[in-house]
């Protein structure tokens, strides 16, 4: 058993792993129940808004807890201190039950971070791998089909003579405007962050997390082109004809290259995004964000019930 | 695939002039790059231990040639950008201009045409 500064500590640890565990829960029940916050229509810059700062709950959550509990002990919130019921902030049991969440979060962290790392360093190696065979202006000496951005810390636009051959200036204007945007918000690096961040959630949450991410970074990089001042006709038909370009390549191929895959209906969702009028959503960001803040502070609350709860169970 | 700058320079000079024994490699990266025969035999043994040149003996020295084409290498480089880092495949390669789609149909294909050209009209009506 642990005692006094050594004790706290470890409670804190501890406490922080039950919160960010309920902050897990809280936020995998907003993304899978398809209700509340996750069925509005919001245009794709909020929806990324709300995506992080789903991704984000539990981390914030971990940090808040021990805050709290070091409130709650002080005198001076006698009424923080009765909610939060915190009894044996002075003592730890290294074999009771808080031992086992906070070695699960360590292992699942560690796992998570080691392989975020070993991805991070192959996407920098290919990437200068894609700077070593393109030209300066990043045009890829391939008959594949291709135009992309990547790089973590200086991204660039790529694209292939296999693509930029076979589409018209105003198209070719509208690819690269396309990726610029990619590169302007550093989509690259948000998406290992991102990753890394969703993959602590059980895995068809942070899928479909992940899938919503990519898919409103695609709009957001659509609605670029249009600011830009192209039309967003042409946006569409470009998108179809690099489509029909693609396909054809493929099946000119004896083993089908379909690496670059987005599904079909993310094509179609695109134009169908560009040509319509989206509805408003008519949520308010205080409502958004109000709830959100809400659920984390029952989740706060609720640490201590969740604790007897699960006491009925294992012993301290 | 981790490549040194010399690697890749030797692999540009395979996919332009096709098979070379190490002198000839040598003979041209010398008045370029200074260096050794050494470095570069050393360069090319390495490229082939990776599986990026084949090589056969004439006489006392090997001749090597790339083992991948130029768009099979950078093909293999495309995969590796999609192994990213999303889980989802259909999210691989996120900055892929098009999302790419060989899955869309011949009929999917039709109607998002008639689709862009039907609100173009009405966009000119109005």
């Amino acid at each position: 058993m642990f005692f006094d500064l050594a004790a706290f500590l470890l409670n804190i640890l501890s406490l922080g792993t039950v919160a960010f565990f309920s902050g897990i829960f809280a936020s995998s029940l907003l993304v899978s129940a398809n209700t509340g916050l996750w069925s509005f229509t919001l245009a794709p810059a909020r929806k990324q808004k709300l995506m992080w700062l789903t991704v984000s709950m539990p981390w914030a959550l971990a940090i808040a807890s021990p805050v709290l509990l070091a409130l709650s002990l002080e005198t001076i919130f006698p009424k923080l201190s009765d909610m939060m019921h915190w009894h044996h902030s002075n003592e730890f049991v290294i074999n009771s039950w808080h031992i086992y969440p906070t070695i699960l979060l360590i292992l699942v962290f560690s796992f998570t971070f080691v392989k975020s790392c070993v991805l991070a360093a192959r996407h920098a190696q290919t990437f200068t791998h894609f700077r070593t065979f393109s030209d300066s202006e990043g045009l890829l000496d391939v008959r594949e089909p291709n135009a992309f951005s990547a790089g973590l810390i200086n991204p660039q636009t790529f694209i292939t003579k296999g693509l930029a051959t076979k589409l018209d200036a105003s198209e070719l204007k509208i690819v690269q405007l396309h990726e610029l945007s990619h590169v302007k918000n550093r989509d690259s690096l948000k998406k290992l962050i991102f990753g890394f961040m969703s993959s602590f959630f059980p895995r068809s949450i942070s899928k479909r997390l992940q899938h919503e991410m990519a898919f409103s970074m695609e709009l957001i990089a659509d609605s670029f082109v249009v600011s830009s001042g192209v039309s967003k006709f042409d946006i569409a038909t470009t998108l179809l004809k690099v489509s029909k370009i693609i396909s054809t390549y493929e099946r000119g191929q004896v083993e089908a290259n379909i690496q670059c895959n987005f599904s079909g209906n993310e094509v179609k969702a695109r134009i169908e995004n560009l040509l319509t009028q989206q509805p408003a959503s008519t949520i308010t960001n205080f409502s958004l964000y109000g709830s959100l803040i809400l659920i984390s502070l029952f989740c706060l609350l609720s640490l201590d019930t969740f604790h007897h709860l699960v006491e009925t169970f294992f012993h301290h | 695939m981790n490549l040194g700058e010399l690697e890749k320079a030797a692999l540009q000079f395979f996919w332009e002039y096709g098979d070379a024994d190490a002198k000839q490699v040598y003979a041209y990266f010398e008045p370029k790059r200074g260096g050794t025969l050494n470095t570069i035999q050393s360069t090319l043994d390495r490229l082939y231990k990776k599986g990026l040149l084949k090589r056969h003996k004439t006489g006392y020295a090997y001749v090597y040639q790339a083992a991948k084409t130029k768009d099979d290498f950078i093909g293999e480089l495309f995969v590796d950008l999609t192994k990213d880092f999303f889980e989802s495949p259909e999210s691989a390669l996120h900055a892929a201009f098009s999302s790419i789609s060989s899955s869309l149909s011949d009929k999917e294909i039709s109607e998002l045409e008639a689709l862009i050209d039907r609100q173009r009209t009405m966009s000119d009506v109005e």
